[in-house]
């Protein structure tokens, strides 16, 4: 009798499970097999450290290296879309130059984010930041928004920097340290049998993010959020020159405004001063973004100009 | 008259109340408190039982937990705190492993500590579903291992965004009365 009622729960598992199988439209989002992100087929359109390699004048590589230069951090299950309207403005205005990388196992297909690692997210804007680094950069910096912001803080945690050319200033948008939906910190216990969670997305969002997390994806980021909260627990120290700046909407659906205490607490400036942490009134997750977005009204627009305005600012002073 | 009725009146109450609380029995000791996935609150919890109390199988009791005796003593972790009350029922009475489930009512507060972040919701209530066992360890010294799970929940706009659903609790108890 007792077997039985274990081959029962196994069965009732089980038919949960497959009950939350993703549906990829194929063609149409990012997670299908036959849309890839851009930066995949053109990285000299997104890469700085790509684009310049195939630049030989000396003299304007030289220029170059003193030139502000942004590395962008997107966020989980997002791509370099995330920061496409940043790095044009920064286009338009000249002052800095802003680098796409992709988080590691991001902008591929639903096999290849299920089985990415938050260590492999890392890996990819790391990679772009130590090659620019290693070129000789000089005025390097970074922006990062929702999750690739604990992805920065574990790096500075960790004194990842400590071996390269620190960067100037690091500014966070909506950066993620408590989730807003409470259940992801249920995920390592009931993750199998949720299988994996379908979010709402416009049409344009499905072709640039994951609307399909599985749980495996979704377990990686809990994991780093639990090993970030307790990073900025023992407390976590910027490297000499390095200004923070975090910028947080007070109503965000995705990432929790109390995120941005326990950053102001757990995260000092070399001199253990202070970050500096901006407030906004804003209920868009990533309030920087806001093309395809279901709604974006002239507020949020004004919002994201008056933001990219005060970025490119501290980029260049 | 009056005053002679008063003090008899409270006499009698105090004897009822003597005879009552000889059959009381309570636990007290310090909790440890782990929220699933966040921090540590520790802090110490009681139930109180009594035959009149559907024959010493409804437990009354309390528990303030904190994390600036957990995560955040000597640490950057947010400062938090949890009142419970909680009423309990319990399995087994009289015997070394006592099972109990309980309901739990409270408040929850959390510490911005600077006005930038006034903006956040600084209490909540709290209601959550628990279970869990009592086992006797030596004589009057008990411990309590407990889950609990908060109904109540926040996002940092309409509640408190380092309230967590599941939280896990063990407790060294001195039991004493009847």
């Amino acid at each position: 009798m007792k077997i039985l009622n274990v081959l029962l729960f196994v069965g009732a598992i089980l038919l949960l499970s497959t009950c939350s199988k993703p549906q990829i439209e194929e063609g149409v989002s990012l997670e299908s097999t036959s849309i890839n992100d851009p930066s995949l087929t053109d990285p000299a359109d997104y890469l700085i450290s790509v684009h310049d390699s195939s630049l030989h004048d000396g003299t304007l590589l030289d220029s170059l290296l003193k030139m502000p230069t942004v590395v962008a951090f997107h966020g989980f299950s997002a791509s370099t879309f995330e920061w496409l309207e940043f790095h044009n403005y920064c286009d338009s205005v000249g002052n800095a130059r802003v680098s796409l990388p992709l988080l590691g196992g991001h902008g591929r297909d639903y096999a290849d984010f299920k089985k990415a690692t938050w260590r492999d997210w890392q890996a990819g804007p790391l990679a772009e930041y130590k090659a620019l680094a290693d070129n000789g950069y000089t005025n390097l910096d970074i922006t990062c928004s929702s999750t690739g912001c604990p992805l920065v803080v574990d790096a500075l945690a960790t004194g990842w920097f400590k071996k390269r050319t620190a960067p100037r200033r690091i500014i966070m948008i909506d950066p993620i340290i408590l989730s807003s939906a409470k259940d992801l910190s249920l995920i390592d216990l009931v993750g199998p049998v949720i299988g994996n969670v379908q979010t709402d997305c416009t049409e344009i969002e499905k072709q640039h993010w994951y609307c399909n997390r599985p749980q495996e994806a979704l377990n990686q980021l809990m994991t780093l959020l639990d090993r970030v909260v307790s990073q900025l627990q023992d407390g976590v120290t910027a490297p000499a020159g390095t200004q923070i700046v975090v910028y947080k909407s007070k109503r965000d659906g995705s990432a929790d405004p109390e995120s941005a205490l326990l950053l102001y607490k757990g995260l000092y400036l070399a001199n253990h001063a202070k970050i500096d942490v901006r407030i906004v009134d804003s209920d868009k997750h990533v309030f920087i973004r806001g093309a395809g977005r279901a709604s974006w009204s002239t507020a949020d627009s004004i919002l994201q100009f008056k933001t990219f305005a005060e970025m490119d600012s501290m980029f260049t002073h | 008259m009056n005053y002679f009725l008063r003090n008899l009146l409270g006499a009698l109450a105090l004897l009822s109340f003597s005879a009552w609380s000889s059959d009381l029995q309570c636990v007290v000791g310090p909790r440890i408190e782990k929220t699933w996935n966040l921090y540590w609150e520790n802090g110490a919890e009681f139930t109180c039982s009594h035959p009149s109390l559907l024959w010493n199988h409804l437990g009354l009791g309390g528990s303030v937990t904190s994390t600036r005796v957990g995560s955040a003593f000597e640490s950057n972790a947010v400062q938090q705190e949890q009142y419970f009350l909680s009423a309990s029922w319990i399995f087994r009475l009289q015997k070394r492993v006592e099972p109990y489930v309980a309901l739990n009512a409270g408040w929850f507060w959390l510490d911005v500590e600077d006005p930038i972040f006034n903006f956040l919701p600084h209490s909540a209530p709290l209601f959550a579903l628990g279970g869990g066992t009592a086992v006797q360890v030596y004589g009057p010294v008990w411990c309590r291992f407990g889950i609990a799970y908060h109904l109540i929940t926040g996002d940092g706009n309409s509640g408190i965004g380092s309230l967590y659903p599941l939280l896990l609790h063990t407790s060294v108890l001195w039991k004493f009365g009847a």
